[in-house]
């Protein structure tokens, strides 16, 4: 299983610190905002593409991630030429597709790690209003570090189904499977506590 | 928070995740995929009540957008957060939070019947209001469009409510259940 959508390049895109990189998706969600010239847009699309061919990105990586979300953009184009405007398609539609491929290429291209240590930046200015960003980001590492676990117990719980004829029956691995996971919790946090760890 | 407080919402939002994981289930009788991740959104309401509830889908929804490909299909990162369907996500913490309040709430009384009306409630309600008013507002989808092109879901959401109450309502029987616990 791979947890992670980062795709390795040696570029330009690749070289940019993170949060500028955060920092221009945000203002480019902002900037597609104040126009509704149609030219305007098309030329904000086409600098993301050359965003995509800087970076260097193999075709099948970009495909994967984008072919389900453009589905829905051409169902989406063809509704409103259908019951609105094709202008007003063309630009709403233009609109999605110059974030969503802005946030795939920001996400192809920055390390997991790197947004990561962002968000922590982010959060701490939230710190005097009981917002700890010192306890978020261990949330965030342990729900990375339990979800290969628990796909390991789900197929534990579906096996042992399987062996009593039940692996059909869906209540027969939810059931124990959260019990499970709810006495994995005690463990845990009985560990950590343990270890005198104090959060 | 407590410390078991914190490996709850981070196991309840690895349970959405791994969720995400399967392959989309093909109903029967009407060939609609459906994605098994709302049941999480249930799960963690009515298992972990409000805040941690809640907490747990914000964690999720975190992860997915720094790009972990946690969504079903392995989809995941910023762009996800623009599409057309971004509300039915965005709705995803507001119903785990609330069908934790309600079942809070009831707690005292919490049975099968008020298990399935407030995930119904939580789990289908808001969460369409979410994803339809989004696809109306930012996407300018007109309402009844969007309406039917929601409909062909319904059935395997309520297939995840009815699991979703069963296994809270079980926890609950056999003394499992978080909220039943003093601590």
């Amino acid at each position: 299983m791979k947890l992670t959508l980062y795709v390795r390049r040696d570029s330009p895109v690749h070289a940019l610190s993170a949060g500028w990189k955060l920092g221009l998706l945000l203002a480019t969600g902002l900037l597609i905002l104040l126009t509704d010239d149609i030219r305007l847009l098309g030329i904000g699309f086409t600098l993301t593409l050359t965003g995509f061919l800087l970076a260097r990105l193999p075709l099948a990586n970009i495909l994967h991630q984008a072919r389900p979300l453009l589905i829905v953009l051409a169902i989406f184009f063809a509704a409103h030429a259908l019951f609105t405007t094709v202008e007003l398609g063309a630009v709403l539609t233009l609109r999605f597709a110059i974030m969503i491929a802005c946030g795939l290429l920001l996400t192809l291209t920055t390390r997991v790690s790197d947004l990561m240590a962002v968000l922590e930046r982010a959060l701490q200015p939230f710190a005097p209003l009981g917002l700890d960003p010192e306890k978020a980001s261990l949330v965030f590492a342990m729900t990375i570090r339990f979800i290969p676990a628990l796909a390991e117990t789900w197929e534990t719980v579906r096996a042992a189904q399987q062996a009593r004829g039940m692996d059909r029956n869906p209540l027969a691995l939810l059931i124990p499977m959260t019990v499970l996971t709810l006495r994995r919790a005690e463990q845990i946090s009985d560990a950590i506590e343990a270890r005198g760890i104090d959060l | 928070m407590t410390t078991r407080d914190l490996v709850l919402i981070a196991l309840f939002a690895a349970i959405t995740a791994v969720l995400g994981l399967f392959p989309a289930l093909t109903l029967p009788i009407t060939g609609v995929p459906v994605t098994a991740q709302t049941l999480g959104v249930m799960l963690a309401g009515s298992i972990l009540g409000a805040r941690r509830g809640g907490l747990a889908l914000v964690v999720f929804l975190v992860l997915v957008a720094v790009g972990l490909p946690l969504l079903a299909g392995g989809r995941g990162g910023a762009a996800v957060f623009s599409g057309v369907t971004a509300g039915f996500l965005f709705s995803w913490p507001v119903a785990a939070f609330v069908i934790g309040w309600l079942t809070e709430k009831a707690w005292s009384r919490y049975a099968l019947l008020h298990a399935v009306s407030i995930n119904v409630f939580g789990g289908i309600l808001i969460v369409y209001a979410g994803g339809i008013a989004w696809m109306v507002a930012v996407a300018g989808i007109p309402l009844d469009k969007a309406l039917y092109g929601s409909l062909p879901f319904i059935p395997g959401d309520a297939l995840k409510v009815i699991a979703a109450a069963t296994a809270a309502v079980a926890l609950k029987r056999y003394q499992q259940h978080p909220l039943g616990q003093s601590a």
